[in-house]
């Protein structure tokens, strides 16, 4: 048992197949108050999803820049219960600041903190980023301390705050943490990726 | 953490002559690695690998067994190989142990192989876990059912053990069988 499989979670990447859950994940996401806040609406974040998870698995679709990971329990497959979206530069040196990936948003349906569900989405995604980038940064609102914790308690360090940036009264605050531990004349050294 | 899957990992590790040892006896070597019968006289022991690895994959064969102690190996349940950007541990290994890789698909430490009395889709239950982890193009083929097979461009980093939701695992890493 690993960090990965432990309370027999899946973590994997979304497909076609599921368009009609994460429709239905959407609507439940959309209605926590952290969504509320930022008006965001469940038919739009849905159709979203859905598109994510076609383009991964259009063989034809253009390399994707946005990744969507999906967790479920790995015994009742009938339900999603959370997902994870990051914008990941295609090849070395993209990406944000040049460096790395950018963690848009890790939400959980509701009720389903607790379990460890955030921790191995978090863990895939960073696992996804490293293979690319040195670097993964993300925003958290200054009012969601529970979000606060658990990316400090990730590795996560604040390195700065963006008044009014994505909302008008709220300051999202920057997160960032280095995911290769290396110096940077070594990550500069080493030959970019052709996978 | 690990103590009890190291041990089952560990066990029967080099008890035997490399020639008489199966691969899955052996210890999964970083990318790089020159051949297994000669890397307990190559490595010395700095641990360069160990500390430079982002994804800390890389631990030194504990106290205990019969040879090769100290040496880097990887158990890919625990703590996968990413391919890191740059593949880390083979620009700073000083005695030549672990060769220098300029891209991930010179990387062959192994090959998974999958348990198909374990793997979901074979029992019927879609899963697509390993092939979402799967960072080298072509290395896990689907059938028209959604079952996994392994194909040659396998690199054996173990992101789809690590990642495979049965418990234990239905994809394990053969490490690569010495010449
Ligand atoms: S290639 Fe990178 S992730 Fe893989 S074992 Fe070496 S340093 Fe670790
Ligand atoms: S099949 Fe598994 S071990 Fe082989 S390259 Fe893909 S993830 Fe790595």
């Amino acid at each position: 048992m690993n960090e990965a499989t432990a309370s027999g979670l899946c973590v994997r990447r979304a497909a076609a197949a599921d368009v009609d859950a994460l429709r239905l994940l959407a609507q439940a996401v959309a209605a926590l108050p952290l969504l509320q806040r930022y008006g965001v609406q469940s038919g739009r974040l849905g159709e979203d999803l859905a598109g994510l998870a076609r383009l991964h698995s259009d063989a034809a679709a253009p390399a994707n820049s946005e990744e969507l990971w999906l967790a479920e329990d790995a015994a009742d497959r009938r339900s999603l219960l959370g997902f994870a979206r990051v914008l990941v530069g295609s090849e070395r040196g993209s990406g944000h600041f040049g460096r790395g990936g950018y963690l848009r948003l890790i939400a959980l349906r509701p009720g389903e903190n607790g379990r460890g569900v955030g921790s191995r989405l978090l863990a895939a995604v960073e696992d996804s980023v490293r293979m690319r980038h040195s670097d993964l940064f993300l925003l958290t609102s200054d009012f969601n301390q529970g979000a606060q914790r658990f990316y400090e308690r990730a590795g996560y360090a604040r390195v700065g705050a963006l008044p009014d940036f994505v909302h008008a009264g709220i300051t999202e605050l920057i997160y960032w943490k280095r995911l290769l531990a290396s110096t940077t004349a070594t990550v500069a050294a080493s030959r970019p990726h052709e996978s | 953490m690990g103590e009890r899957l190291s041990r089952r990992d560990l066990f029967g590790m080099f008890r035997k002559s490399l020639s008489a040892a199966k691969a899955d006896e052996l210890p999964l070597r970083p990318p790089g690695a020159i051949d297994e019968d000669r890397i307990a006289d190559s490595c010395i022991r700095c641990g360069a690998c160990i500390d430079i690895c982002p994804r800390r994959a890389i631990r030194a064969i504990p106290r205990g067994y019969a040879a090769g102690v100290g040496t880097p190996f990887i158990i890919p349940r625990e703590a996968p190989c990413v391919m890191c950007g740059g593949l880390l541990c083979t620009t700073v290994c000083p005695s030549g142990t672990l060769r220098r890789l300029t891209s991930p698909q010179e990387v062959h430490m192994g090959r998974a192989i999958i348990d198909k009395a374990r793997c979901l889709p074979y029992q019927g239950t879609p899963c697509s876990a390993c092939v979402s982890f799967c960072p080298v193009q072509g290395a896990i083929a689907l059938d028209a059912e959604g079952r996994p097979r392994i194909t040659e461009a396998c690199t054996g980093c173990g992101l789809c053990e690590h990642y495979c939701p049965p418990d234990p695992t239905a994809v394990h890493i053969r490490p690569r069988v010495p010449r």
